[in-house]
């Protein structure tokens, strides 16, 4: 009797306490919120292989694109996939780069990115939801000329590679955003048309394994 | 699109110049349309309306161009319509004010002194320091005296006119310097002083018209110089001069747009250029007194007016050249390859 309460506990406990921890992400990859990953690998941005491709729409003619070099931050992320990143992306003004000098300074100036004021553009995913295997939908919160807002980001994890230091691994998130609502609207009415108000930012990032200290 | 550009231009450039303009000219209207006995009173009345001409046309292209901001303030240059509006009622009292016990340039210090203080304590940029408030504090002061000097001595007319061409100059100094909205008001203070400098003068010339008409119907005196008859139509003309608190509180708006170009510069724009544009009437000064006295007033208008635009437009020749010099380095510069000139210096 005492052996088959022994072997029952030895079953029942396994069971109870997996009963009694939150699942880490619903049946066939559904939609199901995930704030926090169960196992993160803590990675660290790699600022050279890391960027953000902006796209505006100029005299409402061609798609103009420009980017920000050096990306720096954090990805929390279970190599297994069973959860959303957690992206933590800051990105400096003063690395802007459109290949003019002239359009780099009107952009880092008052009228559009105001780069004296806000220095850094920052995204820290809050949580998120799978849409596929290695692919999730991260809501966040986007800091931009000194407003913060929740956004909705399309992310992709691009492959698990070796780097030098460990493992790397890369991803590719996209996410559209209207600049009037952070308060750049310069171009959009005053003056008239001169550029779109939608903004798609394509964001690359690669990350390495911390090591431990 | 060029319709719609033309409108955008028309409202934010235009319309607020209308506005400042109309406002001064009034001011000016109502002085010429009034009789001799309260033309005095006109007179004090219409320098209140000319200090606060400009500044009215500055908050309407602000208003027009970024829209109303409230407070807390979001960007620190935001603060502007609040300096230049603190600006024109100081200016606006003062213009009221006559204090004959102490001599004026003790009146003109306390002026830019307020005026200056006022900017010190509120009006913070970017990369603000001490030392740059300070500045900014000396800087009113001393062109708020410099500008008050020339408004003193030349006319209505050429001081609305050198003040337009500093207006001009600092806003294509803020379109170098990429702040292309401040530049748009800039540009929009310099068309209203301008048009109220036309006003002023269309009226002045009327003016002197009609009192020479006046003089010339009366039988001259037997002994009296018939020269001397046309003198005081000529003196007479100034309809409204300009009072050291108007030319005050122009000078401070001018340095605070300065201060505010030079904190968000981004272009090849140099602290020398805003200060050259700022200080450009003082070189009015050099050529007012001795050699003008007796000059016809026109002549007199052409040549501080002239040397005005001209110290303006060699610093705004300056000023692009610097740009355009950098430019072609720095094409020069992305052509070239590190790499590769580590390959060739290894050779």
């Amino acid at each position: 009797m005492r052996t088959l309460i022994v072997a029952s506990s030895f079953i029942a406990v396994p069971f109870l306490v997996a009963m009694s921890r939150p699942m880490s992400s619903a049946p066939f990859g559904a939609a199901a919120p995930i704030t926090q990953p169960a196992v993160a690998g803590e990675l660290t941005l790699d600022p050279v292989h890391s960027m953000a491709l902006f796209r505006i729409q100029h005299l409402e003619a061609g798609q103009f694109w420009g980017r920000i070099n050096a990306l720096s931050g954090s990805v929390a992320w279970p190599m297994d996939d069973s959860a959303a990143p957690m992206i933590k992306a800051v990105a400096e003004i003063k690395h802007i780069d459109t290949g003019s000098e002239k359009l780099d300074n009107n952009l880092k100036g008052p009228n559009f990115f105001n780069e004296k004021e806000f220095p850094s553009i920052s995204f820290s995913s809050t949580g998120g939801t799978r849409v596929a295997e290695r692919h999730w939908m991260l809501s966040g919160d986007l800091s931009l000329h000194g407003v913060t807002k929740p956004v909705q980001v399309d992310c992709v994890v691009t492959g698990v590679g070796k780097g030098p230091t460990g493992k790397k691994v890369g991803f590719e998130c996209m996410v559209t955003i209207k600049r009037s609502d952070f308060g750049m609207t310069w171009g959009i009415e005053k003056p008239p048309k001169a550029l779109g108000d939608e903004v798609r930012l394509v964001i690359g990032l690669e990350a390495d394994e911390t090591k431990a200290e | 699109m060029l319709p719609e550009v033309a409108l955008y231009l028309l409202t934010v450039l235009l319309l607020p110049a209308f506005a400042g303009m109309a406002v001064g000219g009034f001011g000016v209207v109502m002085v010429a349309r009034r009789a001799q006995a309260d033309r005095q009173q006109a007179v004090r009345r219409a320098q209140v309306v000319q200090a606060i001409a400009a500044p009215i046309a500055f908050l309407a292209s602000f208003l027009l161009e970024t829209g109303p901001v409230g407070l807390p303030l979001t960007e620190r240059w935001h603060v502007l319509p609040y300096a230049v509006a603190v600006a024109a009622i100081v200016g606006a009292i003062a213009s009221r004010m006559r204090l004959p016990w102490w001599p004026w340039w003790v009146q003109w210090s306390i002026v830019a002194a307020i005026l200056g203080g006022l900017a010190w304590k509120f009006v913070v940029f970017p990369a603000s320091n001490p030392y740059l408030q300070a500045g900014l504090l000396g800087s009113i002061v001393l062109v708020g005296l410099l500008w008050s000097a020339v408004a003193r001595d030349a006319c209505s007319v050429g001081m609305a006119m050198m003040a337009a061409i500093v207006f001009a100059g600092l806003g294509v100094l803020m379109v170098l310097a990429n702040f292309a909205s401040l530049g748009v008001m800039a540009f929009a203070v310099a068309a209203a002083l301008a048009g109220l400098g036309i006003v002023s003068g269309v009226l002045n010339l009327r003016e002197a018209a009609r009192l020479r008409a006046a003089a010339s119907a009366q039988p001259v005196a037997v002994g009296a110089d018939p020269a001397g008859a046309a003198c005081p139509a000529e003196a007479a003309c100034e309809l409204v001069p300009w009072t050291a608190a108007a030319a005050t509180t122009l000078a401070a708006i001018a340095c605070v747009l300065a201060l505010c170009g030079h904190a968000y510069n981004y272009g090849e724009v140099r602290p020398l250029h805003w200060a050259v544009i700022l200080l450009s009437p003082f070189f009015a000064l050099l050529v007012c007194k001795p050699c003008l006295r007796g000059a016809k007033p026109i002549v007199g208008v052409a040549w501080r007016v002239g040397l005005c635009l001209v110290v303006v437009l060699v610093t705004l020749i300056n000023a692009v050249g610097r740009g355009n010099a950098v430019e072609d380095a720095g094409e020069g510069a992305a052509g070239s390859d590190p790499m590769m000139d580590m390959l060739e210096e290894s050779k």
